[in-house]
């Protein structure tokens, strides 16, 4: 038996035209310039692709795709609500995704207070007890300033809906979310060994020391595994397995773990570069760092983990979530 | 705050190495191995010989003695371990000439009633120490027919039966959080011993070990790995030092072990990698440290445990 | 050997608590998040500072010629961990005290010590270090901003990188090549220069960690008197290597994730989170890395107050210092969750200065390839 993590021709062709777009639209000013104001212009055209589209329930849209296309904008750092707007677009009815999939709206999955994307959002979403529940929209937020640099929220919401198709939904939203982290990962890493194999010090490219070296290639190992994991998890979704969830549970839980240190490899490749924000290696590292924050919390996604294992629940903490 | 040694402690230090270097070190840790493993009697990989010697030299109840205290305990049986002595060393010398204000004229075991697993000198003990929630037992003279488990980590440890466990007499006055705070110290202090000789071990094999054209201690890789070494070693070290001098109080022995017992996962893990296959064989004297760094790790339930502990003691309103 | 604290710096430590208690203003925390960079930090500093020099604790472990008490290094580490602990109000100025004025004090010409370390030691002026250029990162000795000798002058052209706290500084002490037939760590030298000088212009450069952190710095034709020459011309590597030492383990940083870490410990509690037995130990081992560092950076204090010189141990507590500073920025993330992540919270204050920790002062892999080599005797490649 041979497994098979390549996509068909349909969602290498969904992957290809992103991939196209992001090369032509999408650059290192662009990234800094967004994190002082998010491009909706981008979002939309982004949109336009069907990007969002793939999410619908009965779209003939595979999970595979999906993943595919999130590859393509993780490894731009494209910046957004990707997931949360591929949640959306998955659980609220007709009428209120089409805006989303037009890439005129956008979703906030809180975890009230904080809201992520809250100030550009129009529609809002939270997660409890594994359900996802619409809430209505704040009247009074704060805004604050992230380290990704988004625009998040502040304010006390509820969910008050529940949501249909809500596992498919969050599902879809952890493989959106591991296949742009391990994609963006990568290429930090890759953008990293370029830097590595050019810059020179003591005389050779800081590359050829295997403090540097050995890091980088550490850092590649857990990011495929990772990629691998998202891309397997998309399968499963699709052929309606039974471990689905767990599945995209676990690649979601190692893309984030990943990237993460990925990123404090490649800062110590950087040095000091690294935390310039006119660099290029902060636009990628701050929404890795922020992606792997995002709802639901890493504690949700062990309990349900533990729960998938039949382990009994350790933690008391998220029993909210 | 000092940490050069006075000259009092410098002469202490350097008798005692002068003694272990006669009475211990690897070959008589193999020596010891061989007539075990020979099923000679009495042969329990114990080293009663050199109990004695450093029993009658004063080094056991060093403690006890005007002007010095448990730091300078706690500095020798890092020394002991460093010789690859095993001897229930600092059972004896810290934990038991703390608790009881006395040494014992034999092997001493630690026991808690809490922690499940073969105890170490189990069978050779005439003194054990059973820490049972906030009690403190001992059952003194103790003469057993235990039998050691099968094992290769380091040192002999037998199963103790519930009922011994249970018995014992209360040490009135000695909460069992004490005798578990200098037990953590025991056990870093002979760890750091431990990890002392087994990284400088490695580095001289590794210096001289040639692959690639070059010597294996010349990649930076590897040399990377000995150095975070170090530096945990360094650290649990003075960590030992530092708390054994303030009398071991709860927190400061917890964050002790824990960052000792971390050390030694590291270390384990790092001296064998770097020394590949070589490391496993019973030739190479590495193993003589590395598995007993193990069995310390575990005695008290691992780096985890310890940390668990720690957070526990520092912030929350758990007693000492 | 024996562990405790005297009765002077006991006594010290608490009066110097009860002044900071008193000293510092109740939004002393909100200004500190900003940096020690930024316009309101660096303001504050001079007038702390200047508090601080009236009750003689800005610069205690000086000889008293020089504005100290003649007290041990131990004071002076009392007083980085009281003052680091909360979040360092002596601003930029930090450097001053530990290593630009030990370094004036040890290579300087009377007339240098008698122009600079009076207003360090009252606290009255901000300094700036010019070592790291773009191509000279890690490998300083490849710099090659140049001081050229003409007449009583020196003439500098170049440019100096990753600069802090540049904008506001009164002086920059800045290593050039005064030599230029030299290369490596020949022939360098080190010059005391006020930033007031024609010729210089300076760039800030955005970063992550806060407003006006990073700089570069542009010198064409800069003309400075040779009295601004610290120690002999062509000897810079050997004062540098001086600074070096003391840098490593100046700013007691262990003092900051202590404190961070006892927060992230409460809030924790607060949500429950303490039962949780994965919380407990990572926050139990992060304690334990918290005193592991503690405990190096006192023996690199015991060191000097012994009046030995200075050995790799500077390194190895560097190294565990970083360790800390990376277990508990991450910690800090992992428990408030995305709300770390926000601007101007306490853990994405904490977790910007973990970012530095492993590139700061020489990068972790420059510290570990000195442990291996001076320390553990390896041989270089």
């Amino acid at each position: 038996m041979a497994i098979d993590f390549d996509f068909d021709p349909v969602e290498q062709a969904m992957a290809d035209s992103v991939a196209a777009f992001c090369r032509d639209r999408v650059d290192a000013e662009l990234l800094r310039a967004a994190a002082n104001e998010f491009p909706l212009a981008l979002w939309k055209d982004m949109a336009a692709l069907g990007v969002l589209e793939l999410a619908c329930p009965d779209s003939g849209g595979s999970a595979s795709a999906l993943c595919a296309v999130s590859e393509q904008l993780g490894r731009a750092a494209f910046p957004g609500p990707l997931a949360a707007c591929v949640l959306g677009v998955a659980v609220l009815d007709e009428k209120e995704r089409a805006g989303i999939i037009a890439g005129d709206e956008l979703v906030s999955l809180a975890e009230p207070p904080l809201l992520p994307w809250g100030p550009l959002a129009t529609h809002f979403l939270v997660v409890k007890n594994g359900v996802v529940l619409r809430a209505d929209p704040p009247t009074d937020m704060q805004t604050s300033s992230t380290l990704g640099g988004e625009p998040w929220g502040r304010a006390a919401i509820e969910g008050n809906a529940a949501l249909a198709d809500s596992d498919r939904g969050l599902g879809l939203y952890l493989l959106a979310l591991a296949a742009w982290q391990a994609a963006a990962g990568r290429r930090l890493v890759e953008m990293a060994a370029e830097h590595a194999s050019t810059r020179q010090q003591f005389g050779r490219a800081i590359g050829s020391f295997q403090a540097v070296a050995h890091p980088l290639a550490d850092s590649v190992i857990r990011l495929d595994a990772s990629a691998a994991l998202a891309r397997s998890a998309a399968f499963a979704l699709d052929t309606g397995a039974g471990d689905a969830m767990v599945a995209l549970l676990r690649a979601r839980a190692s893309a984030d773990r990943a990237a993460v240190a990925a990123a404090q490899t490649c800062h110590q490749v950087f040095g000091a570069l690294g935390v310039s924000l006119e660099g290029p290696v902060f636009n990628y590292s701050r929404r890795m760092l922020q992606a792997a924050s995002l709802p639901p919390t890493p504690g949700w996604t062990m309990r349900r983990l533990a729960e998938a294992a039949g382990l009994p629940p350790i933690s008391l903490a998220d029993a909210a979530a | 705050m000092d940490f050069e040694l006075n000259p009092e402690q410098g002469a202490l230090l350097d008798a005692a190495e002068t003694l272990l270097r006669r009475s211990a070190g690897t070959a008589r840790a193999e020596q010891l191995a061989a007539l075990s493993d020979a099923g000679e009697q009495s042969a329990d990989g114990y080293d009663h010989d050199l109990e004695r010697v450093l029993n009658d030299a004063g080094f056991t109840g060093v403690a006890l003695v005007d002007g010095m205290g448990p730091l300078e305990a706690t500095l020798l049986t890092s020394a002991v371990a460093r010789q690859a002595g095993c001897v229930s060393f600092g059972a004896n010398a810290i934990v038991a000439a703390q608790l009881l204000g006395r040494t014992i004229d034999g092997p001493v075991a630690l026991a808690d009633t809490a922690l499940p697993g073969p105890v170490r000198f189990a069978a050779q003990a005439v003194c054990l120490l059973v820490a049972d929630g906030d009690q403190l037992r001992i059952i003194e003279p103790l003469a057993t027919d235990l039998v050691d488990v099968d094992s290769n980590f380091g040192y002999p440890m037998a199963t103790l039966p519930a009922e011994l466990l249970a018995a014992g007499d209360i040490v009135e006055g000695v909460s069992a959080h004490r005798m578990r705070a200098w037990w953590q110290l025991a056990a870093s202090a002979e760890a750091v011993g431990c990890m002392q000789a087994a990284l400088s071990f490695t580095i001289e094999y590794l210096k001289n070990r040639r692959q690639f054209g070059r010597s294996i201690a010349s990649f930076q890789a590897v040399q990377h790995r000995l150095a975070n070494c170090a530096v945990m070693i360094e650290s649990a070290r003075w960590l030992c030092a530092e708390t054994a001098s303030r009398n071991a109080p709860g927190e400061a022995a917890a964050a002790t072990a824990t960052h000792t017992m971390e050390a030694a996962t590291l270390l384990f893990d790092d001296t064998h990698q770097l020394s590949g296959a070589i490391g496993f064989t019973t030739e190479h004297a590495l193993h003589h440290w590395t598995m007993r760094l193990q069995t310390l790790k575990l005695e008290l339930g691992g780096a985890g445990a310890h940390a668990r502990s720690l957070a526990r003691l520092r912030w929350t309103d758990a007693e000492d | 050997m024996e562990f405790a604290w005297s009765k002077e710096d006991q006594g010290f430590r608490k009066n110097l608590v009860a002044f900071l208690e008193s000293e510092l203003p109740d939004d002393w925390e909100e200004i500190s998040r900003e940096g020690p960079g930024s316009d309101a930090q660096a303001e504050f500093s001079l007038g702390f500072c200047a508090a601080l020099a009236e009750h003689g604790w800005l610069t205690p472990h000086w000889p008293t010629e020089y504005g100290g008490n003649a007290a041990t290094s131990w004071s002076h580490a009392v007083l980085g961990e009281e003052l680091w602990s909360r979040g360092e109000p002596r601003g930029p100025q930090y450097m001053n005290v530990n290593w630009i004025g030990p370094t004036i004090m040890e290579h300087g010409s009377d007339e240098q010590k008698a122009l600079h370390l009076p207003p360090i030691s009252e606290g009255r002026v901000l300094w700036c270090q010019g070592f790291s250029e773009p191509e000279a990162g890690s490998d300083l000795v490849a710099l090659r901003t140049s001081a050229i000798a003409d007449g009583d002058d020196y003439i500098i052209n170049g440019s100096k990188i990753w600069t802090s706290y540049a904008n506001h500084a009164d002086y920059c002490f800045l290593l050039v090549r005064s030599d230029p037939e030299s290369s490596r760590h020949h022939g360098l030298s080190v010059i005391l220069l006020p930033m007031d000088s024609e010729g210089i212009e300076i760039r800030e450069i955005p970063s992550v960690v806060g407003k006006r952190y990073f700089h570069e710095l542009f010198f064409t034709d800069v003309r400075v008197p040779r009295s601004c020459l610290l120690g002999e011309e062509g000897e810079g590597w050997k004062t540098v290597s001086y600074s070096l030492q003391y840098e490593r383990v100046g700013a007691p940083r262990y003092a900051r994730a202590t404190v961070t870490l006892d927060r992230l410990a409460e809030l924790a509690r607060q949500k429950g989170l303490l039962d949780d037995p994965t919380v407990a130990e990572k926050l139990g081992r992060a304690r334990a890395a918290c005193e592991a560092a503690r405990v190096l950076s006192y023996r690199v204090i015991d060191q000097r107050a012994h009046g030995l010189p200075p050995s790799p141990d500077t390194n190895v507590a560097r190294i565990a210092g970083t360790r800390v500073d990376k277990l508990v920025g991450d910690l800090a993330l992992e428990l408030t969750g995305s709300s770390g992540l926000e601007a101007g919270t306490f853990a994405n204050a904490n977790f910007k200065l973990a970012m530095t920790a492993g590139v700061a002062v020489g990068a972790t892999e420059v510290q570990l390839n000195l442990v291996a080599s001076r320390m553990l005797g390896l041989p270089r490649e």
